[in-house]
C-alpha cells in the first residue's frame, strides 16, 4: 500500500530456491511450501473478560476475540491466533509496517493492553499439499489427525525442538510462525523432510 | 515420556515442558525472614519418594506453569492444575 517502506527481507534469504524438488510422484509433488512475507503480525496481550478489549478486537480485526485455547477465528481481513491466556496473535495482509498496531492503538487507548508488532521477528512459512500432515508429524510431538488437529485451530509446540506455532488454514494448509532466527534452520528440515514426497518451492511475494 | 495434562492446551508431551520445581516451596517475608530460613527457601528442598506436586512450565506451549502431581517412584501422573489450583486425588 505505501510503497515508500521497504520490503521485508526474506528471513530465508541464503536457502531459498523457489523449484520442483525430490521423488515427484504421478500426482505431482506431495508438499509445496512458501515463505509468507506478506504478513504482519502483531501480538496482543489483553483481558480477555473485559468487554471493552472484546469489542475493540472485533472492530479492528472483524474477528471475534478466541477464548477457547488452541482456536484461531478468521474475518476477511485478519486472523486471531490464541497464543495463551490473555495472549493473542493478530494476522494480517501487509498494509504497510506497524498501521495495524496504529490502529489497535487508537481504538484502545482508553482501556489496558498492550501490542507489540512482531512482524519482523517471526517468519511464516506455508505448507500445503496432500502429505502435510505426515511431514509435520515427522517433527512435532502432538496429534496431527484432520479429527483432533482441524482448520481453525492452532497449537504452539515443537517442530524440531525449535518453538513454534502451528495453525492449520485449510485441512491440508498449515501456516507455521517461527522466530526468524531459527527459520533457516527449519526450512532445511522441511525440505529434507519434504523430499520424499516430492515437494515445490513458490516463489515468495 | 510423560504426557502431562496442560490446563489449557490438554495433553502434550513432557518434551515441550521445563521442570521448574517443588509446588509446595512459599516465598517468605524478605522484610522478617531469617538468614536460615532464606537459605531453606532458596536451596533445601526434600527429596520424596512417592507422591509429590511440581511445577512444570509448558514452555514450547502456552508459557504457563501447571502444576503435576506426580509418583517419583513409578512416574504416574495423578493430576494437574493451574498453580493456585486444586488436584483431586492421592495426596502427598
Amino acid at each position: 500500500m505505501d510503497s515508500t517502506l521497504a520490503k521485508k527481507r526474506s528471513a530465508l534469504v541464503a536457502a531459498y530456491l523457489p523449484g520442483i524438488y525430490g521423488a515427484i510422484g504421478e500426482d505431482g509433488p506431495g508438499i509445496m511450501l512458501v515463505e509468507r512475507c506478506d504478513l504482519n503480525v502483531v501480538h496482543i496481550a489483553g483481558d480477555a473478560t473485559d468487554q471493552a478489549f472484546a469489542h475493540a478486537v472485533k472492530t479492528e480485526t472483524g474477528c471475534p476475540l478466541p477464548t477457547e485455547a488452541n482456536t484461531a477465528t478468521v474475518s476477511s481481513e485478519c486472523t486471531v491466533l490464541w497464543l495463551a491466556p490473555d495472549r493473542w496473535l493478530v494476522v494480517s495482509a501487509r498494509h504497510g509496517e506497524g498501521l495495524l498496531k496504529e490502529r489497535f492503538r487508537m481504538s484502545l487507548a482508553s482501556g489496558s493492553a498492550a501490542l507489540t508488532d512482531v512482524s519482523n521477528g517471526h517468519t511464516v512459512i506455508q505448507i500445503s499439499g496432500a502429505r502435510v500432515r505426515e511431514l509435520l508429524a515427522k517433527g512435532a510431538p502432538i496429534d496431527l489427525h484432520p479429527s483432533v488437529f482441524g482448520p481453525d485451530q492452532c497449537a504452539g509446540t515443537n517442530l524440531l525442538q525449535i518453538s513454534v506455532l502451528l495453525h492449520c488454514v485449510e485441512t491440508n494448509v498449515f501456516h507455521v510462525y517461527v522466530a526468524r532466527g531459527f527459520a533457516q534452520s527449519l526450512w532445511e528440515w522441511l525440505t529434507e523432510g519434504a523430499a520424499e514426497f516430492g515437494y515445490r518451492v513458490d516463489p515468495t511475494d | 515420556m510423560l504426557l502431562i495434562n496442560c490446563p489449557w492446551c490438554g495433553e502434550r508431551t513432557q518434551s515441550e515442558f521445563a521442570y521448574v520445581g517443588d509446588a509446595n516451596v512459599v516465598r517468605p517475608d524478605p522484610d522478617t525472614v531469617s538468614d536460615q530460613e532464606w537459605i531453606n527457601y532458596i536451596y533445601i528442598r526434600s527429596n520424596p519418594k512417592g507422591v509429590h506436586d511440581e511445577l512444570w512450565q509448558h514452555i514450547a506451549g502456552c508459557r504457563c506453569f501447571v502444576k503435576v502431581r506426580r509418583d517419583t517412584v513409578s512416574h504416574e501422573i495423578i493430576g494437574t492444575a493451574a498453580p493456585a489450583g486444586k488436584i483431586d486425588g492421592r495426596e502427598a
